[in-house]
């Protein structure tokens, strides 16, 4: 781990701010030099980013480009079908390699040089080569490629060769993450919806369970809850994960179309599972959800809401996750959308030198946890003061 | 524009549009399922995700009760949790279109919309545009079969309320 000044200056900034995990000063929202550190230990760190679902790029030949952090990355269906990370910057001069989000390539041309790129990453050929040193490999030059491990569809990346394997990284809730898709991880893309949160991303990243009931006031119209199940957080990194099976909703006349809430499916597992640093995904009735975020400086959030079927659904099927998942768990979903609302509000706090408490359920051993807690999310405190050198 | 048009329809158009405007900006939203005809659909897109065909959108209210309950969580869900703001409207129609025998004529506008919460600058919410099915019942009255906000890019911020 660096020392470097910004860190030491950091460490004493901290010193007597963040001695407990549960008291969260305040001022690391809004902290720009704590941010460029978190992009260099966070997001380039010993981390493992789930960037790309299998199906969002199912075919040889398919790419997305995404972000880790502030690092523009190429994601690529190679034509062995291995899927695999690149950093999406020309490996002569830096220029952005693919602008598009998604499509299908057979190479990929920087238009600076008019380098050529295979989808492999190797470099294929450059202009004026004749003019190059004598010594100049095309080995050397190929796209800077991150490890990547791939677990039910889901692709994990990470820019440090110390990164843990990814089954110690996920812990208890790599279980949780396969079983949200479907075990097999054999999914189709229904569709993204993308939204610009203006909070900090670890506030973004901050839900908890204690809330639920109580800001979502729709659980009490509907007198519903959605089903009770069990809590957990893995060490060190505080991933946290609730398996619960779906309590169907039982028509109260609250809602004129109540498919909205509509259980078709045979699957009852619902999952919850929060990845640090930043990742969600959840199984909730119908819908099967990715939630990609980056950070957008200090004060903003981007998060793309990736939502999947089942090679299995019939086209019906698929529909009704489709409409479940636009109008309940996104950005203007019936639920979601008041998420949203409490992260801005949070934010907008940050410059008042004082700190975030957590209290319920705090002190109890984990297998007491209820699941309207909010004390597994301190974990991740603790690991994110010491990780960062706070402490 | 389609030269087709009888002024008749075009000025039923018009109505339906501006009426629609003050409708939403004015939050007015018990009328806003009004605006719609018994079988209809209002969605909002991402321009990216039209064109490759994806089902999921922002909003997607695949029929009249979606709108009823729409109104019901603005009204009684929300209103305690969620961040207001105000918006302005501005649209300008760029295509009608309609077959000679058809009762319904197919409209497509361009849109811009700001909007301004409590202490802060007015800024642009969305850019996009309306593509709109607007059935003519022959009595005087236009209504939205269909209305599909197709925006450009993301939201500035969450959509609290239709567009």
């Amino acid at each position: 781990m660096t020392t470097s000044p910004t860190a030491l200056q950091l460490k004493h900034r901290y010193a007597d701010r963040f001695g407990d995990p549960t008291q969260v000063p305040k001022e690391i929202f809004i902290d720009p030099d704590l941010y460029r550190l978190e992009l260099e230990r966070i997001f380039m760190g010993p981390y493992w980013h789930p960037l790309a679902h299998r199906a969002e790029l199912p075919n040889p030949k398919d790419f997305k480009t995404t972000w880790m952090g502030e690092a523009p990355i190429l994601i690529v269906h190679g034509e062995d079908g291995v899927i695999r990370a690149f950093l999406n910057s020309c490996a002569h001069r830096g220029v952005r390699l693919e602008t598009r989000t998604s499509g299908s390539a057979d190479e990929f041309q920087c238009p600076y040089h008019r380098w050529v790129y295979s989808t492999g990453g190797k470099l294929e050929g450059a202009p004026g080569r004749r003019e190059f040193p004598c010594d100049f490999k095309n080995s050397d030059f190929g796209l800077k490629t991150l490890r990547t491990v791939e677990m039910a569809g889901l692709i994990f990346v990470t820019a440090d060769p110390e990164a843990p394997d990814l089954d110690s990284f996920l812990g208890e809730a790599g279980p949780a993450v396969k079983e949200a898709l479907i075990d097999d991880g054999q999914l189709t893309l229904l569709g993204y919806q993308r939204a610009i949160i203006h909070a900090n991303w670890k506030i973004y990243n901050d839900n908890d369970g204690y809330h639920a009931p109580l800001l979502h006031t729709a659980f009490r119209h509907l007198n519903w809850q959605g089903g009770g199940g069990s809590v957990g957080a893995t060490q060190p990194h505080g991933h946290v994960y609730f398996r619960y099976e779906v309590s169907p909703y039982v028509d109260n006349g609250f809602l004129a179309d109540p498919s909205l809430l509509s259980f078709e499916g045979t699957d009852a597992r619902g999952r919850v599972i929060s990845l640090k640093p930043l990742v969600g995904i959840t199984k909730h009735l119908d819908t099967i959800n990715i939630r990609f975020a980056r950070p957008l400086g200090i004060d903003k959030t981007e998060v793309h809401y990736a939502y999947f079927g089942h090679v299995s659904d019939t086209p019906e099927h698929a529909r009704h996750r489709a409409l479940q998942a636009s109008n309940l768990l996104g950005p203007s979903g019936l639920v979601s959308i008041e998420d949203v609302s409490a992260f801005e509000r949070t934010h907008q706090t940050s410059g008042d030198g004082w700190v975030e408490r957590f209290v319920r359920d705090v002190g109890k051993e984990p297998d007491e946890w209820t699941q309207q807690e909010e004390v597994a999310n301190t974990v991740w405190w603790d690991h994110y003061r010491l990780s960062m050198g706070l402490v | 524009m389609n030269t087709s048009i009888d002024s008749a329809t075009l000025r039923l158009i018009e109505q339906l549009l501006s009426d629609y405007s003050h409708c939403v900006d004015n939050k007015l939203f018990e009328h806003w399922p009004d605006f719609f005809t018994d079988e209809c659909s209002y969605e909002v897109r991402q321009a990216e995700d039209q064109e490759k065909g994806y089902l999921v959108g922002l909003i997607f209210d695949s029929n009249r009760n979606r709108l009823l309950d729409r109104v019901k969580f603005m009204r009684e869900v929300w209103e305690g949790s969620i961040e207001h703001y105000r918006t302005r409207h501005v649209y300008q129609i760029t295509q009608i279109t309609q077959s000679t025998t058809d009762s319904i004529v197919s409209v497509e506008s361009n849109l811009q919309v700001t909007y301004t919460q409590a202490e802060s600058a007015s800024a642009v919410l969305v850019s996009g545009c309306y593509i709109d099915r607007v059935q003519l019942d022959g009595e005087g009255s236009a209504k939205f079969l269909s209305r599909t906000v197709v925006l450009d890019g993301i939201p500035a911020r969450a959509l609290n309320y239709p567009l």
